[in-house]
């Protein structure tokens, strides 16, 4: 039976203005799972509940066989990447790999610096002088340095350019392909997830709307594209 | 392990943003002993050692960092360990300068009072980041500088107590 890497079961919290309801889904090993919504639809909400940066009110999650009990001893085979949160501007790439030398047990820097010759990106120049989308690379360099299982990437391809974007997709799927890796990809940029994801998941205000496999999706829609399937399900949910 | 990880990082990102801040301290440290007066600025020196993590701490807040580390395998206690940490060895490198500079220009007299601004600068460190790491830098902040205002005046009344004053 192929284990699952990440189970979400009835997922909820709610802010004052805003709460994300009843959220369902899983990602076996060896698929992407693309999250869609508009923004503030909860994406990101359900990246932290997942990582446990913020405290559910309800429901259950289940990352790489371990419940929130044990959840610490997992975050060593996850790769995380953040739209808005990074290391300080003073650092630089050389010196990740120092400090992440401490921090995951599994670091090998080999792989790190030859992510950072593929991005083409600096060693020695402090962040302040990288752009959104060097940081991004970065953020990734690191994600697939320290033998992650599964990936979690939040709006991770936002600030690439296309034939970056395209080059990562390219590296994701490779990622996955061997059968013991998984990917969470949340993203407003639906030709990605089209690319990439296995399943889609899509979020509307809080609330999970659609949750299909992409082939399935895309072969009840003939002739149409999934940004066209997902720009139709947001029209038809903000006029309820 | 981890928690080396973290100090690498904020001693970087000092070493790369606060330049200035930071060779001005070394001056400071160094002053008493050269000049066999200026005591005051030893005591001054201390205390800001004494605020670097939350300089620290307002570096990682515009980054964000707390939510990328805590990504990692990285608990918040290591945070704020790394903290305290930082604030710690910082004041204790300090007086360690300042008291083998007193030792080598043989201005011992300046090593009678070492260890009472030491202590006061830790006992800022031990008040001041529980007030942030609870408040956060931005509503923390006006309690830190009453603390701070509170810490210099104790500290004149304290050196001019002691005979020592600038």
């Amino acid at each position: 039976m192929v284990m699952n890497a990440l189970e979400v079961k009835n997922l909820s919290k709610s802010f004052g203005d805003f709460a994300l309801q009843d959220v369902s889904f899983t990602i076996p090993m060896g698929t992407a799972l693309g999250l869609v919504g508009e923004n503030g639809a909860g994406k990101s909400t359900t990246i932290s509940l997942i990582l446990g940066l913020l405290a559910r009110d309800g429901g259950e999650v289940t990352v790489l066989g371990h419940g929130s009990g044990s959840f610490e001893a997992v975050k060593e085979e996850l790769g995380v990447v953040f739209d808005e949160s990074c290391f300080p501007d003073g650092v630089n790439a050389r010196q990740v790999d120092r400090i992440e030398k401490c921090l995951y047990k599994n670091w090998d820097s080999t792989a790190y610096f030859e992510h950072l010759r593929r991005y083409d990106l600096p060693e020695t120049k402090p962040f302040k002088e990288y752009s959104r989308g060097m940081k991004m690379k970065l953020a990734l360099a690191v994600a697939l340095s320290h033998k992650a299982r599964l990936l979690l990437l939040d709006e991770a391809t936002g600030g690439l350019d296309p034939l970056a974007r395209d080059e990562l997709i390219g590296e994701l799927s490779r990622f996955i392909a061997d059968g013991q890796h998984a990917i969470l990809l949340s993203s407003h940029i639906v030709s990605d997830i089209e690319k990439l994801c296995d399943r889609v998941v899509f979020l509307h205000r809080g609330k999970l709307v659609l949750n299909e496999d992409k082939d399935a999706l895309l072969a009840a829609h003939p002739g149409e594209t999934l940004e066209g399937i997902i720009l139709d399900r947001t029209r038809k949910e903000r006029n309820a | 392990m981890k928690i080396k990880g973290l100090l690498l990082k904020d001693v970087y990102e000092l070493w790369a943003q606060s330049k200035v801040l930071l060779i001005l301290i070394a001056v400071y440290l160094l002053v008493p002993a050269l000049t066999g007066g200026n005591a005051m600025l030893g005591s001054v020196a201390l205390l800001l050692l004494a605020m670097l993590p939350a300089s620290a701490l307002g570096y990682d807040e515009r980054c964000k960092w707390e939510r990328y580390a805590r990504a990692m395998p990285v608990r918040r206690r290591d945070l704020v360990v790394s903290k305290f940490l930082l604030g710690a060895i910082a004041v204790a490198c300090g007086a360690a300068v300042q008291a083998l500079a007193a030792f080598f220009t043989g201005h011992t007299e300046l090593l009678a009072m070492l260890p009472v601004t030491a202590l006061t600068a830790l006992v800022y460190l031990a008040l001041s980041l529980p007030l942030l790491f609870k408040f956060g830098l931005e509503k923390g902040r006006i309690f830190f500088l009453l603390l701070t205002a509170a810490f210099v005046v104790f500290g004149g009344v304290l050196l001019g107590w002691l005979g020592l004053s600038a």
